[in-house]
């Protein structure tokens, strides 16, 4: 079957949205890790450790700190904030809180891989 | 409409409606009850559409995510400048106040064997006694502090809009 105009311009649409939503740069994307680990350590002093899960389109951080409950679950949740442009963070940002005891343990998020996959940004 | 916009449309109207309830039954005939149910869903959505948010899938069920978004929150950057934009206040410090308040907000989510304290259902308490969330007077919801904790939310459904 060959493709109608509409169904061309309907699959290039999505496929310019994609790459739109997947545009941050590397060098951005590690900018906007380090901003986030500072002032996650301003929000929370407890946090004793963050861990950063790569991803080509968004920032994933897992931050171990005393001051939350261990969740309970066999997986943890992330919670995702926006880009804000106004404080340097361009892409989606996913941040898990975790407690000590359920470091290298709980399951991570789905896409997020395994615990070896992380580089500890603070230690 | 993606998931994430639904949560957070859901958790401004469930707050819409708790505020209406305060204006006009908050203080007594045994409505007591539907303005902590209230609060304790506007509170859950609106963690959940933090939960799916550039997601396709809808977030997982939970009762229990209230409390450790609010701690995500003050962790995270661009909420902390937007509350201070909004308060000139730390958004830390108000979290670490309001959190033994969510967290007795997050309690009142009602388990399947009614056997604690909620806002919906009726449950048998300790002393095994059934207990009616429209006769119970909830005394461990102190009044300034349910304003304190839902002046909060209010400022975070403007931050976080």
């Amino acid at each position: 079957m060959i493709p109608n105009a509409v169904s061309l311009a309907w699959e290039w649409g999505k496929s310019y949205l994609s790459s739109m939503a997947t545009s941050v740069s590397p060098a951005d994307l590690l900018k906007q890790v380090e901003l986030l680990v500072k002032e996650a350590k301003k929000g929370d002093p407890q946090i004793r450790k963050i861990y950063w899960f790569e991803s080509p389109s968004e920032v994933r951080l897992v931050e171990v700190t005393e001051n939350v409950i261990p969740s309970g679950n066999s997986q943890v949740e992330a919670f995702y904030f926006p880009p804000d442009k106004t404080c340097g963070m361009l892409a989606l940002s996913g941040v898990v809180l975790v407690h000590p005891s359920e470091e290298f343990k709980s399951a991570l998020p789905e896409g997020w891989g395994s615990w070896s996959d992380a580089k500890v940004v603070l230690q | 409409m993606t998931w994430s916009e639904a949560f957070y449309a859901q958790s401004q109207s469930d707050f819409r409606v708790f505020q209406k309830l305060m204006r006009e039954k908050g203080s007594g005939d045994g409505a007591f009850c539907h303005c902590l149910h209230f609060l304790q869903m506007a509170t859950e959505k609106l963690a959940k559409s933090f939960m799916c948010l550039g997601q396709t899938n809808a977030p997982k069920p939970t009762h229990s995510a209230q409390v450790k978004f609010l701690q995500t929150i003050a962790t995270h950057m661009s909420s902390r400048n937007r509350f201070k934009a909004l308060t000139n206040r730390d958004l830390s410090d108000f979290v670490r106040v309001n959190l033994p308040f969510a967290q007795a907000i997050q309690d009142l989510a009602p388990t399947s064997a009614m056997a604690r304290l909620n806002a919906e259902y009726p449950w048998r308490n300790l002393a095994n006694e059934i207990q009616c969330p429209c006769l119970f007077a909830y005394p461990q919801f102190n009044r300034t502090s349910l304003m304190m904790f839902a002046n909060f939310i209010e400022h975070l459904l403007v931050i976080l809009k």
